[in-house]
């Protein structure tokens, strides 16, 4: 009897799929289940490295949600440190799928999110994006008032999306004890403060990840019954860790329950690609060339590895350089890094 | 004699006029102009060698555009004379008007916009808006070498309150006219700081000329005329000036050129 390995392609084989690959080739691993249309509308939101994701098919001339948007001939530096020109709308990294399912029923009025204005030096941020007013708002009518258009837009994005791409960041997150609202950073980092009797450490399982996800599944397929997923799992590290554990435990752990929830969604759901960039970064094939020296943000060279790849299994190729105006995680808009200040 | 080279694009027109009315009483001072009009402008260019205008020879409709100024010249050295009055550059007014119209913005104004800014960010803008109307590395250059002095594209005369598709934009701009002149003026003021920090200097639309809503008043606008061939321009134009406006904008240059003229460095080296 013939085994089952028999005729398996080399990529199916660990010697010939990695251990004779060399080290700059990038390796065959990603087949997509269905080709983008360029013509399909995107939804782009996530981690850090989903600007990536977002500025890759900008850049091959996908049609890119971006609801808000400010005028064409304005610096990308400016654009981006105001959360602008990143994702379909101006929410920031999302870094979790309780995150994203959260502001989708907020759109719809489902939720509103508890404590949702902090203050920090006479100056109010909005909680559920405390980045993209870099130094706040003069009044918390003003964050309300944003906030409310914000919700405007995000809504008209999720209307119009026909693919919906999500960065899976962080399992970490922290939650307002009472009403279960979760935050994109810990009270007191950007803004606010820390109140123990209000705030608790949430460390989301594989389970509730995918579940959170086939909500936002469930939500999406109301708006638009033929809406597709592209979900993908960060390969950025985490910068700290509250769970107690070392940060690498930490890291593994919850890449591990990410990676697990997509493959939950990719096996339930034909409509779910995973994309694997986690694996391509984080690869042995690469030993590591893809970190910078801080062994955590992903080098240019690493970010374009895998974007390329994305592209290439889609047919699409880069028509111009449209990207943010930074080329690693460390560099990026990511509220994370700021908890490194807290490192003794 | 003060020889002063004028350049720029069909704004330049109205000083062309002015001058043509003025040039009798000024003997001292000797006007040269090389001016096109867009998109014939795009062709001229900076060197190095402080060589102003077109690398290569103009054909057609822009040589004969050409023709009528400095004697048929395609280029000039900017080291032939005292000082450059560039005409009709670069505004950042017209960015801050689609902005208004395109935003509702904090504490400066409310109305059913697509968009929204904070208050911060729309100062952060404006900033780049100035910015983006510093010269190129060449000019900075060349203007440590010659005396240069800007005055900006005018600001849209009153007339296009009349235009159905122009006039929302600038009916919202001005609506609070004292906020809208107040943004002018900081816009303005920050644009001469970082001008004057290159050696440039600025001769500002003379405030005769501005409306009580910030616009130009109509009657600068009114009888504007061409470049070339000193056709009239069409009767709904507000972005041209007439001659009026050209007489105080010269009267505005040789005062600053009388009262700060110094010797630019390669007249002293000659």
């Amino acid at each position: 009897m013939d085994s089952p390995y028999q005729n398996l392609p080399r990529r199916a084989f660990w010697r010939t799929a990695v251990g004779e690959r060399a080290a700059d080739e990038p390796g065959d691993l990603y087949s997509p289940r269905w080709k983008l249309d360029p013509q399909e509308r995107v939804f782009t939101a996530g981690s850090c490295f989903a600007q990536h994701v977002g500025g890759a098919l900008r850049a091959a001339n996908v049609r890119v949600i971006d609801t808000e948007v400010l005028p064409f001939n304005l610096s990308k530096s400016l654009k981006n440190a105001y959360g602008y020109g990143l994702f379909a709308a101006r929410f920031g990294n999302i870094y979790t799928s309780r995150q994203m399912l959260q502001l989708i029923r907020e759109t719809t009025g489902e939720i509103s999110p508890a404590l949702s204005i902090w203050e920090q030096d006479d100056r109010f941020f909005d909680a559920q994006r405390p980045s993209v007013e870099p130094r706040g708002l003069e009044t918390p009518e003003q964050v309300r008032t944003h906030r409310e258009f914000h919700l405007r837009c995000v809504k008209d994005a999720l209307d119009r999306t026909q693919v919906f791409v999500f960065t899976f960041g962080l399992t970490e997150t922290w939650e307002h004890i009472d009403s279960g609202t979760v935050y994109p950073t810990a009270p007191g980092v950007l803004a606010g403060h820390f109140d123990p009797e209000l705030f608790q450490f949430k460390n989301l399982s594989a389970v509730e990840c995918y579940r959170d996800f086939v909500a936002i599944r469930a939500r999406m397929k109301e708006l638009k019954p033929k809406c597709k997923f592209i979900v993908t799992v960060s390969p950025v590290p985490l910068t700290a860790t509250a769970s107690g554990e070392h940060v690498e435990v930490a890291t593994a752990r919850s890449k591990a329950s990410l990676r697990a929830a997509c493959a939950m969604l990719v096996d339930e759901f034909e409509d779910v690609d995973y994309f694997p960039s986690y694996e391509i970064i984080t690869s042995a094939n690469s030993k590591g060339v893809y970190f910078e020296e801080n062994k955590r943000s992903v080098t240019k060279a690493g970010v374009d590895l895998a974007m390329n790849m994305f592209l290439s299994a889609h047919d699409l190729t880069r028509q111009s350089e449209t990207s943010p105006d930074i080329h690693n995680e460390g560099a990026e808009f990511c509220e994370d890094v700021l908890l490194e200040a807290f490192a003794q | 004699m003060k020889r002063i080279l004028v350049i720029g694009s069909s704004h330049a027109g109205a000083v062309k006029a002015a001058w043509d009315e003025m040039k009798q009483e000024n003997s001292t001072i000797e006007l040269d102009f090389l001016v096109l009009p867009w998109p014939h402008l795009s062709e001229f260019h900076l060197y190095e060698d402080m060589t102003y205008g077109a690398k290569a020879p103009l054909a057609g409709q822009k040589a004969i555009d050409l023709s009528n100024t400095i004697n048929g010249r395609e280029t000039v050295s900017l080291t032939e004379y005292d000082l450059v009055f560039w005409v009709g550059y670069h505004s950042p007014v017209d960015a801050l008007v689609r902005l208004m119209h395109n935003y509702a913005i904090d504490d400066v104004i409310e109305h059913d916009a697509p968009q929204r800014l904070s208050f911060i960010l729309f100062r952060e803008i404006l900033m780049e808006f100035v910015n983006n109307c510093i010269p190129n590395r060449i000019w900075l250059d060349a203007a440590k070498q010659t005396k240069l002095v800007i005055h900006l594209c005018p600001i849209a005369a009153e007339t296009c309150l009349a235009i159905p598709q122009n006039k929302k934009n600038w009916q919202i701009a001005t609506a609070n006219s004292r906020i809208f002149k107040r943004i002018l003026e900081l816009m303005m003021k920050r644009l001469s700081a970082r001008l004057a920090h290159h050696n440039i200097d600025v001769v500002e639309q003379p405030q005769e000329t501005l409306a009580e809503n910030g616009m130009t008043k109509t009657e600068f606008s009114v009888g504007s005329i061409r470049l070339m061939n000193a056709e009239a321009h069409p009767e709904k134009d507000f972005s041209h000036m007439n001659s009026a406006y050209g007489r105080l904008l010269l009267n505005a240059l040789f005062v600053k050129l009388g009262t700060t003229d110094k010797e630019s460095p390669n007249r002293a080296a000659s």
